[in-house]
Order: structure tokens, then C-alpha cells, then sequence
């Protein structure tokens, strides 16, 4: 009952004075808490997209949503056609493609690196990958085309010296240049630079690719044999799921998903969560001085009308709750404006300008979870903040608070 | 309706400020009928002040105790005394004392608020009723700054009415007021004192109000004075309802 009466002549107090009282004040609080509340959820976010930046790289560039490879001291998968078409046929699968390592180094000119070529087949591996689409020069690889390279953009250089790995590329190599192959076997093969691709990602613009049909003119033991298979997975299909609906198909076979791959770059994101929580902590306590600072500014200019409201015997609990009602509503009101901001504005606007990340673009993700959380904690930011020096003034003497000095 | 309502017994208020203790009321005894409207009167620092806070229970005397209703209060928590305030104590400051968000009906109707919501709702209609008492029936809507001084403090005492008080206080209600809107002030007191036989306890220092009075308090040096009865024969022990009420016309017309 008295309970409920304080509620109610807090709520009453805090509403006359959010509406009729400095609009200007409240106005700017509110767009505080909202810019708190944005550098709040920022960062976070942007670690969120760049986390997902690299899985996505990986698996649209690297390794698929699973990537199998020979068992343990095997080289190759053998009967590699059937195999493929076995996993073609596998519950789940959306396709699946192969490579074959047949060359370890390119030179051109005076310029030359280790570099891995593979064999593949050029309409497979444009269902899985996207680098067939993410040309920056020249052509695609034509299923017989026994005599070109498609060469990621690391290794060509393209006379592109903005390139982190210009250094240690061929530099000036461009679409109908002679490029050679040292393949497996220790022979050289020329080969002409059909295009280059670039996905933006380190561990796949380092790529080199022939077709099979050269791979079968150059190294004819080598026909229907791969190294590695990849498997995309159907929309809904977790890779999870995908390693249950394969692993029958051949037993003896190692099998990986972008999951396990992308765990070794776990320490990174432990650290980015170490300095996003020490943002967090800054943000937190700017919210918290600026809520502390509003409520005892308006405190002070009230010290006389509160001990009056005691004197009359409005209760204390009562004056204690308008202020927490104003704090909280306040900065309810400057969340829902940031979350406002952020979710209409901020996201779309990144979305269409990313963020240009050494491992590709990044935008924000929006995490519902993470959000809910700074609400949370945010309010109970402002709440604590306003009970401290509003508690100071209703437990001073009455004597004090209307005719002290 | 000569039960004291209001017992002072041997009551002392000694201030201290750090080292320095500054005595302001010293073994003061008084007792006040119910329906009585008494006048406080004395130099300035002479201690009126501080006899009203602590009749008011807004503080507590160093040395002495104080009964409202029969009740001893001057030991009484600090909730009881609040709800003692509320319920049965109306105070009205000598300036400033609205809620300036509040109209002056919320300010008036907020005391029944706190009261809990089976007194508010039957208050809501009263508050209005109490603004018509003060002569300010039109002003219901209106914000304190709205409100003349006069009208500020017509306000306030209507506040102090809202929830049926036994006592009203009063601590130089037309200190900051021009005599006209003091006078109307003092009258609408003087009327709600006879009409509804509400106790009225107020300072003054202004001898015109002790008009008002039904009985006249001298307060020198924080000591009770007895001034003998000569000068306020009428008023010494008269009851409310026979105050000089010829003298007092119909409050509320007053702009
Ligand atoms: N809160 C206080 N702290 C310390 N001393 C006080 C306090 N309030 C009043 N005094 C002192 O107590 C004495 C009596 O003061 P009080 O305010 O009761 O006088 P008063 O009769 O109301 O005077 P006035 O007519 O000027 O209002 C004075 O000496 C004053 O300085
Ligand atoms: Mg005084």
C-alpha cells in the first residue's frame, strides 16, 4: 500500500518534471545516453563483422563448408570423378568440386616465389568458390584450355604497388603474359595469364589455377586424382550435418569444417574482446558521470523544494523514485534513440560502405543478445548513478535541505 | 473543544554548529486548545521559528517533549513523524514552497496522493473544492508562476488543508506578501480557522496580524514572555469562532 502510493507519486513527479520541467536538459541527456549507447555497441559489432568477414572468406574462397583430404600418410584421393559424384549425390549437398597440387613454383622474368598451382575444373569450382566471379582482369579458365593460368592477385602483382604482398609477387604480370610453372616432378611449364582474381582475403589471393585437361597433358599419372575435395553445402545444411551425410562414402578420410579452420585465429578474437570490454567499461563510466552529473545539478537547484515536499510529508522513498523514474526514462529514452540510430542508420550505412579489413570487407552485425545486455546494463548505469546523490539529499535533515546554505 | 491538542513541556532547541552551540528556545511550556488560532510573536531571533519546527515536527527539541493529540511525539521515528505530517499536520512555508512542474491543483491534491490511493480518490474532487475555498477556483490549471505571491501562498495553504488536518502552521505566511494580499492571506486562515475549527499556529512579527489571532504568543530570547492579558484581553483564552470577525471580510475576492 505505501509501496504502491510511492510508485505512484514518483511516477506522477518524474512525468511533470520530464514534461514541464528543462527541456533542454532532458534533450540532452538523452542524446548522451544515445551516443553512449552507440560507442557502446560499436565495437562490438564490428568485431562481430569482422569475425564474420573471415568466415565468410573462408568458406566462399578456401575451404568450402568442408573440406576433405587424404587420411593420414595417403597423398591423394583416388577415383576422384566417382568420388565427387557419390558427394554430388549425398543428402545436403548443394556441390562439390576438387584440386590437385601439380606445381610449387612461378617465375616470370627475373621475378619468381613458391607458390602452390592447382589443378581444377573450371565449372565445379565456380559453383563452389567464388574467385571465378571476383575477376579484376582478363578471363576465366575454359575446361580445355590446356595452356592458361588464372593467377590470384597476390601473385601477379598486376603493377598494383598498393598491394600489401606487391613485394613478393611477379609485380607487373597482366592477362596474356607468359608466366613459368616449376611442377611436381621438378619440370618447367610455361603457361599464359588468362586472368587474375581478387577476393580481398590473403589466404586465397595467393592462389594459382590450370584446368585438369592441362594437369592430364602435363602429368598424365595424375588424371582422376585430387588432393583436397570440397563440399558446399545445401541452404539450412550445417557442415556438421554434411560430414554425417559423406563420411560413408569412402572411408579413411579427413574431414574439416570452416569452424575448426577458423579457430586458429581464436586468440585474435580474445583479444578484441579484451579491448571491447575495456571500451565498454569507458563507455560506462562517461554514462554513469553524465547521469551522476545531470542529478545532482538538478538536485542542488531543488535541495529547498525537496526538503519542503519532507516537511509536508511526501515520503522520501517517493522523491527518491521521481528522480531514478526521470534517470531511467531518460536514458530509456536515449537507448531506444542510439538502438534507433545504429540499427536504421548506422548498419545499412556500413553495409553499403564497408570497412576495408586486411581479411575483406566488414560491415556491422547486430547482435540481439549483446544488445539486451548493454540495455541492461545501461540502465542500471543511470539507475545507480541518480540513486547516489539523490539518496544524499532526502536522507539530510529537512532543517538543512530548506533553510541551510 | 478545550482538550490541549497541542502539550509543551519544559521544551529547549540548542543548535550546534561544530564547537559553537547556539541556544534558541529555553524550558518553553505551552499548551494549546484544539481550535485555537494562535499568534507567535516575537523579536527577530527570538525563536519563533524554531518553536514552530519543532511543534511541526520538522525537528526535534534538545531537551523537553512536545504531545500532539495526547500522542508523545518528540521521540517518535522519523516514518511516523512523516506520516503524522501527512495525515494530520499542514504547514505552510513563508515563500516558494509550490512544485513549480505541479499546477496548483496537483499541487494541492499530491499530499492526498501519497496518502494511498483510497484517500486520493476520494480527494480529487476536495482539492478542487479547497482552490474555491482560497478564492482561486479559476487558477486550478494554472503552474506557481503562473500565481501572484499571494496566490502562491493561497495555494500552499490549500495544500496544507487537502488531507483534513487537526493543526495548521504557519511561519510568516505574509512575510513576502504587500499588506493587501497578507491581508487576504490572514483572512482566508482566519475563516478556514472558524468554519472548520482547524487549529492554526502561525508567526508573525507584524502586529496587525496578531489581530488575527484568537491568542497571542510572546516569544523573547527563546523564554515565553507574559505580557499579562491587558493587551489582548479579547483573544487570551477565547475560543476561534468569537475572533474579531467583524473586522475580517469575506476572503477570496482578492486579486
Ligand atoms: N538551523 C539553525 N542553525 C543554527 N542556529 C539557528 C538555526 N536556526 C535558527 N538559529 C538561531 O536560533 C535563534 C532563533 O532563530 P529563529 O529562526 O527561531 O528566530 P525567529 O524568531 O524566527 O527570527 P525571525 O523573525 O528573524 O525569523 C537565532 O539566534 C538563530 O540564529
Ligand atoms: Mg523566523
Amino acid at each position: 500500500m505505501r509501496l504502491l502510493a510511492n510508485i505512484r507519486v514518483a511516477a506522477f513527479l518524474a512525468a511533470r518534471s520530464l514534461i514541464r520541467g528543462n527541456a533542454g536538459v532532458s534533450l540532452l541527456s538523452i542524446l548522451m545516453m544515445a551516443v553512449i549507447f552507440i560507442s557502446v555497441l560499436f565495437l562490438p559489432s564490428l568485431i562481430s563483422g569482422a569475425i564474420e568477414a573471415i568466415t565468410t572468406q573462408i568458406t566462399s574462397t578456401t575451404a568450402s563448408d568442408l573440406l576433405i583430404s587424404p587420411g593420414a600418410g595417403a597423398q591423394i584421393i583416388t577415383e576422384k570423378t566417382a568420388y565427387l559424384d557419390e558427394v554430388r549425390a549425398a543428402s545436403g549437398v548443394a556441390a562439390a568440386t576438387s584440386t590437385l597440387r601439380i606445381g610449387t613454383e612461378i617465375a616470370h622474368g627475373s621475378e619468381s616465389n613458391a607458390w602452390g598451382v592447382d589443378a581444377i575444373d573450371p565449372a565445379s569450382y565456380a559453383a563452389v568458390f567464388t574467385s571465378p566471379g571476383h575477376l579484376v582482369e582478363g578471363t576465366y579458365l575454359d575446361p580445355d584450355d590446356t595452356t592458361g593460368i588464372l593467377l590470384g592477385i597476390d601473385i601477379a602483382g598486376a603493377d598494383d604497388t598498393t598491394l600489401r604482398a606487391y613485394a613478393n609477387s611477379l609485380k607487373t604480370v597482366h592477362p596474356g603474359d607468359t608466366v613459368e610453372v616449376t611442377l611436381a616432378g621438378g619440370a618447367r611449364a610455361p603457361f599464359t595469364v588468362r586472368g587474375i582474381y581478387r577476393n580481398y582475403f590473403p589466404l586465397s589471393d595467393a592462389g594459382a589455377f590450370v584446368t585438369e585437361a592441362a594437369a592430364a597433358r602435363l602429368l598424365p599419372q595424375s588424371l582422376n586424382t585430387a588432393n583436397r575435395v570440397y563440399v558446399k553445402a545445401a541452404a539450412g545444411t550445417t557442415s556438421d550435418q554434411l560430414v554425417s551425410a559423406v563420411t560413408g562414402i569412402r572411408p579413411g578420410l579427413k574431414y574439416q569444417t570452416p569452424e575448426q579452420l577458423t579457430a586458429a585465429i581464436q586468440d585474435q578474437i580474445d583479444t578484441f574482446d579484451l579491448i571491447n570490454n575495456i571500451m565498454r567499461v569507458i563507455s560506462l563510466l562517461v554514462a554513469a558521470i553524465t547521469v551522476f552529473i545531470v542529478t545532482y545539478v538538478d538536485l542542488a537547484a531543488r535541495r529547498r523544494q525537496i526538503g519542503i515536499e519532507r516537511a509536508i510529508g511526501i515520503r522520501s522513498g517517493a522523491i527518491v523514485g521521481s528522480y531514478l523514474i526521470k534517470a531511467v526514462v531518460t536514458a530509456g529514452i536515449g537507448i531506444l534513440l542510439g538502438l534507433a540510430a545504429f540499427v536504421l542508420a548506422i548498419i545499412p550505412y556500413v553495409a553499403a560502405h564497408p570497412f576495408r579489413f586486411p581479411n575483406g570487407p566488414v560491415a556491422l552485425v547486430f547482435d540481439p543478445r549483446i544488445t539486451a545486455q548493454n540495455v541492461v546494463i545501461l540502465l542500471l548505469v543511470a539507475l545507480f548513478s541518480a540513486l547516489i546523490p539523490t539518496w544524499r539529499t532526502v536522507t539530510m535533515k529537512i532543517l538543512d535541505a530548506i533553510w541551510g546554505t | 473543544m478545550n482538550d490541549p491538542i497541542i502539550v509543551v513541556e519544559n521544551v529547549s532547541k540548542i543548535y550546534r554548529l561544530g564547537a559553537v552551540s547556539v541556544p534558541a528556545l529555553f524550558e518553553v511550556t505551552l499548551e494549546i486548545a484544539s481550535g485555537e488560532m494562535v499568534c507567535i510573536m516575537g523579536k527577530s531571533g527570538s525563536g519563533k521559528s524554531t518553536l514552530l519546527r519543532q511543534l511541526s515536527l520538522i525537528d526535534r527539541p534538545s531537551a523537553g517533549r512536545i504531545l500532539l493529540h495526547g500522542q508523545e511525539v518528540t521521540h517518535l521515528a522519523e516514518r511516523h513523524r512523516t506520516l503524522l505530517r501527512l495525515s494530520s499536520l499542514g504547514y505552510v512555508f513563508q515563500e516558494y514552497a509550490l512544485i513549480p512542474e505541479l499546477t496548483a491543483w496537483e499541487n494541492v491534491f499530491l499530499p492526498a496522493m501519497m496518502l494511498g490511493e483510497a484517500r486520493a480518490a476520494a480527494y480529487r474532487r476536495r482539492a478542487h473544492d479547497l482552490l474555491e475555498q482560497v478564492g482561486l477556483g479559476e487558477r486550478a490549471r494554472h503552474r506557481p508562476r503562473e500565481l501572484s505571491g499571494g496566490e502562491q501562498q493561497r495555494v500552499a495553504i490549500a495544500r496544507a488543508l487537502i488531507n483534513s488536518p487537526t493543526i495548521v502552521f504557519a511561519d510568516e505566511p505574509t512575510a513576502n506578501l504587500d499588506s493587501i494580499a497578507g491581508a487576504t492571506v490572514m483572512q482566508t486562515l482566519t475563516r478556514l480557522n472558524r468554519d472548520t475549527g482547524v487549529t492554526i499556529v502561525f508567526v508573525s512579527h507584524d502586529p496587525d496580524d496578531g489581530a488575527y489571532a484568537s491568542r497571542l504568543v510572546h516569544l523573547g530570547d527563546g523564554r515565553l514572555i507574559d505580557l499579562g492579558p491587558a493587551a489582548d484581553t479579547p483573544a487570551a483564552d477565547t475560543p476561534a469562532a468569537d475572533t474579531p470577525a467583524a473586522d475580517t471580510p469575506a476572503a477570496g475576492g482578492a486579486s
